[in-house]
């Protein structure tokens, strides 16, 4: 039985090669992780523009900000002792947790130097752990999508803001996961037409599926 | 810590993954012979089809079991018959009466020529076969492929029915052709058929070796069982296009690349494990 447990075959990715996957991610696509707006300074590279924050009463075309999200890690059930989930936080069966940090930098104020002029940043990092559970688009069709959100957050050292910034920051999370969805079916690297018959399931530290060979 | 990659095929989608590498249609081959007093032309042609997978642990190895191959084995035997029968003549003496004028009266005699025949043979085939496989990781440009190699000892196809079928054919083609003689009683013409059966008995048993390497040949040389190449099981390639670009220079491929391939049998399974950069 071993692996493939009663079907033709099996698949599976390590947390490793996952959080791979999402360093190329970046690499490939610094927008998904980078938002600006107005004209930011050249050390941000490729970003996402987004409006200014526009406060009232304030005059101008108003807030210029950027939004860097940190490269995210992620462990996979039952976890590698790498990460370490503040409480109430814990990782389950099925259940994946990820480590990221937002970094927002706002202009305060823009002063001349040289002949150019140059935002005054003031900036702040959060750091971010959630769980969160695989979702599939439709899993009676031979195509399953990996999707994930983020159910459970928390944040650290913004005091009363917690709560507020704990639902933007999920918005955020799960935008960014949502860009990751990968057919299940790749997972058997090209080498076997695979349709997905049971998984995929969090466990091992794997992403599992099990499939018939058509 | 759990290999970045694993795939596993059990023994069942192994056999479903064989039955996709068997040649469609028939497969063939011809070859000829010639020995001091007989020449032969033959082919083999065969369908293959059928078969399961058996894993063996112990020994790294794959076995295809009972593989199906039928068809027909043909050939054309040709020798000159003058060369392996005695000189005859019927009735064996003349008896002859003087006569008028220093003439004589003989009975008559008939001394018949022997021909060069070719005698038509067609043997049909329906054998299993088995054959054992090692398993190999090569790379190959752009891809990791897992390769069977054939262990060719490992092919076994008995031959012995098949003198027996020659020699019987044999048998079948010359018997009419001695009945035609005239005057030919069926005791000389068995006599005749046993010598020319006699002389073709090693070469008969040297067809059917020779038919059943011809066999042999085909099927290992076949693009199923091919031991110089090797048959490519599964390929990989070593970049997996996870997200394909949507076609804007802002949102290119994402991918993971392989690094590395292993493969081993397991718990009666096939598994390869891969290294992710």
């Amino acid at each position: 039985m071993g692996l493939t447990n009663g079907h033709a075959a099996f698949a599976s990715l390590s947390a490793s090669a996952i959080n791979r996957f999402i360093y190329n991610l970046a690499k490939a696509r610094p927008r998904y992780f980078r938002f600006a707006s107005g004209s930011p300074p050249s050390y941000l590279g490729p970003f996402e523009h987004v409006p200014a924050l526009h406060l009232p009463g304030a005059s101008g075309g108003g807030v210029d900000y950027i939004l860097e999200i940190t490269l995210p890690q992620l462990d996979l059930y039952p976890g590698s002792g790498s990460q370490q989930l503040p409480a109430p936080l814990t990782l389950g069966p099925n259940q994946f947790s990820i480590t990221t940090g937002l970094t927002i930098c706002i202009a305060k104020d823009y002063k001349i130097v040289g002949h150019k002029v140059v935002p005054v940043e003031d900036c702040a990092t959060l750091n971010i752990w959630a769980v969160g559970e695989l979702s599939t688009s439709d899993p009676h069709n031979v195509q399953l999508d990996l999707g994930a959100h983020a159910d459970n957050i928390i944040l650290k050292n913004v005091g009363d803001l917690e709560s507020i910034g704990e639902n933007l920051s999920l918005i955020l999370v799960n935008a960014l996961l949502q860009k990751m969805t990968y057919p299940v079916k790749k997972q058997a690297l090209g080498a076997l037409t695979f349709s997905v018959a049971d998984g995929p399931r969090i466990e091992d530290q794997q992403i599992k599926a099990w499939g018939d060979l058509s | 810590m759990p290999s970045d990659a694993t795939v596993a095929v059990s023994q069942d989608g192994l056999t479903t993954l064989l039955h996709g590498l068997l040649p469609n249609g028939p497969i063939s081959k011809s070859s000829e012979v010639e020995w001091e007093l007989f020449s032969a032309s033959y082919d083999v042609s065969i369908a293959v089809s059928g078969g399961s997978i058996q894993l063996n642990d112990l020994a790294q190895v794959i076995r295809f079991l009972d593989i199906n191959v039928a068809g027909h084995a043909h050939a054309e035997a040709a020798c000159d018959l003058g060369k392996i029968l005695p000189h005859l003549c019927i009735p064996p003496v003349q008896i002859c009466t003087p006569g008028f004028f220093g003439r004589k009266f003989c009975t008559p005699q008939y001394c018949p020529t022997w021909p060069s025949v070719s005698i038509p043979i067609t043997i049909p085939l329906d054998i299993n076969v088995s054959a054992d496989f090692n398993l190999n990781v090569v790379e190959d440009g752009s891809n990791f492929n897992i390769v069977l190699g054939v262990i060719p000892s490992s092919l076994v196809i008995d031959a012995t029915p098949m003198a027996g079928l020659i020699l019987q054919a044999v048998k079948d083609y010359l018997h009419p052709i001695f009945a035609e003689i005239p005057h030919i009683i069926s005791k000389v013409i068995d006599d005749l058929v046993h010598t020319a059966i006699s002389a073709f008995d090693d070469a008969a048993k040297n067809l059917a070796i020779l038919i059943r390497t011809l066999l042999h040949d085909l099927i290992l040389g076949s693009d199923l069982l091919a031991p110089s190449a090797g048959i490519t099981l599964l390929s990989f390639s070593k970049t997996q296009v996870l997200i394909p670009s949507d076609g804007t220079p802002a949102n290119p491929d994402v991918s993971i690349t392989l690094t590395k391939l292993k493969v081993n049998i397991a718990d009666g399974e096939l598994v390869a494990t891969a290294d992710i950069a």
